[in-house]
């Protein structure tokens, strides 16, 4: 008993409350076996349950959004010519990954990408500096790094990813590029 | 290696990537403890380790010392590294959050701690759990904002 009338005390947030409280109950003539609980343990932990309950919301979808294709945000009437990008396209589709000096998730799509294109002789990988490249980062809307820009032979991008991809989905993006 | 991932200016420091994320677990703990105590000496406690990770970088702070005393060596596996700088930056931004809520507790302004204290912890917490790596999400949008 004594336990729960811990928990239950009151941590009034002014002394003052805490008296007035007592004489208004004093002039009730309500008695009180226990000192009065205002909940003040979902006062306590409510900030904390609503801020890991929307951060993990959060996080799992972050989580399964990685390296997922997306083919909605795609610039209409846009195209990546040699021009802008400074190299040639695949001659069947190209990759065109955005990276920033600032993080490691760009060294493991690097790698993995760069690899994958190896034994492709139609496609091919193309790697952006974002920060030198802020006209094109604005131009097509990129707001992390990485981002994979999948592009068919006319410079048409047909689908990106944000994160890391997995190989699976990348084989899969490619594929469906004809 | 594409020269774009490095960049031969900057002296780059790298560190057991495994540390900053036991790191951000302390973290979230002890955020987790200053929003339900509502105790500002724990927020003030928490920003002088932000404010550590992030001048002299994550491995310095006590949590990173901690991994790296008493965790790192009972971990059998290679270590993976990164570049200190995304931590580092995640740090900075941790402090940022710790400040306003210090400065929210001591002239008693309770909704902007649990605010401050709230972002904080959220940021601490997708690191720990789901490897959320601010830097990498927000950097480039800061770079595009404060550009011409």
């Amino acid at each position: 008993m004594l336990q729960v009338a811990s928990l239950c005390k009151c941590v009034a947030t002014t002394r003052v409350q805490a008296e007035l409280l007592r004489l208004l109950l004093a002039n009730l003539s309500v008695a009180t076996p226990w000192p009065l609980c205002e909940n003040t343990l979902v006062n306590s932990y409510l900030p904390l349950v609503i801020v890991l309950a929307l951060a993990s919301a959060y996080g799992i979808w972050w989580k399964r959004s990685r390296g997922a294709i997306r083919s909605n945000k795609a610039i209409p009437g846009h195209r990546l010519t040699e021009a802008v990008l400074g190299e040639p396209l695949g001659s069947r589709a190209t990759m065109v990954q955005f990276s920033s000096a600032f993080c490691a998730p760009c060294r493991a799509t690097h790698s993995l990408l760069s690899q994958m294109v190896i034994p492709m002789n139609d496609v091919k990988h193309i790697h952006i500096d974002a920060e030198s490249h802020l006209e094109l980062v604005r131009e097509l809307d990129i707001r992390s790094t990485p981002t994979t820009l999948f592009i068919n032979k006319d410079g048409i991008e047909v689908g990106r990813a944000a994160g890391t991809p997995k190989r699976e989905q990348v084989l899969a993006a490619l594929d469906a590029i004809r | 290696m594409s020269e774009i991932l490095e960049k031969p200016e900057v002296q780059k420091i790298y560190i057991d990537a495994r540390g900053p994320r036991f790191s951000a677990s302390i973290t979230t703990i002890v955020l987790a403890i200053a929003l339900v105590t509502q105790n500002k000496w724990v927020i003030v406690a928490q920003g002088l380790v932000f404010l550590i990770g992030a001048t002299r970088g994550p491995q310095f702070t006590p949590y990173g010392l901690l991994f790296k005393n008493l965790i790192k060596p009972r971990l059998k596996k290679e270590a993976p590294t990164e570049d200190v700088r995304p931590p580092k930056f995640a740090q900075a931004v941790g402090f940022g959050f710790a400040l306003v809520a210090a400065i929210g507790a001591f002239s008693g302004a309770s909704t902007v701690f649990t605010v401050a204290v709230g972002f904080a912890l959220a940021a601490a917490f997708l690191n720990a759990a789901f490897n959320y790596c601010l830097g990498c999400e927000m950097y480039l949008l800061i770079v595009r904002f404060t550009s011409k």
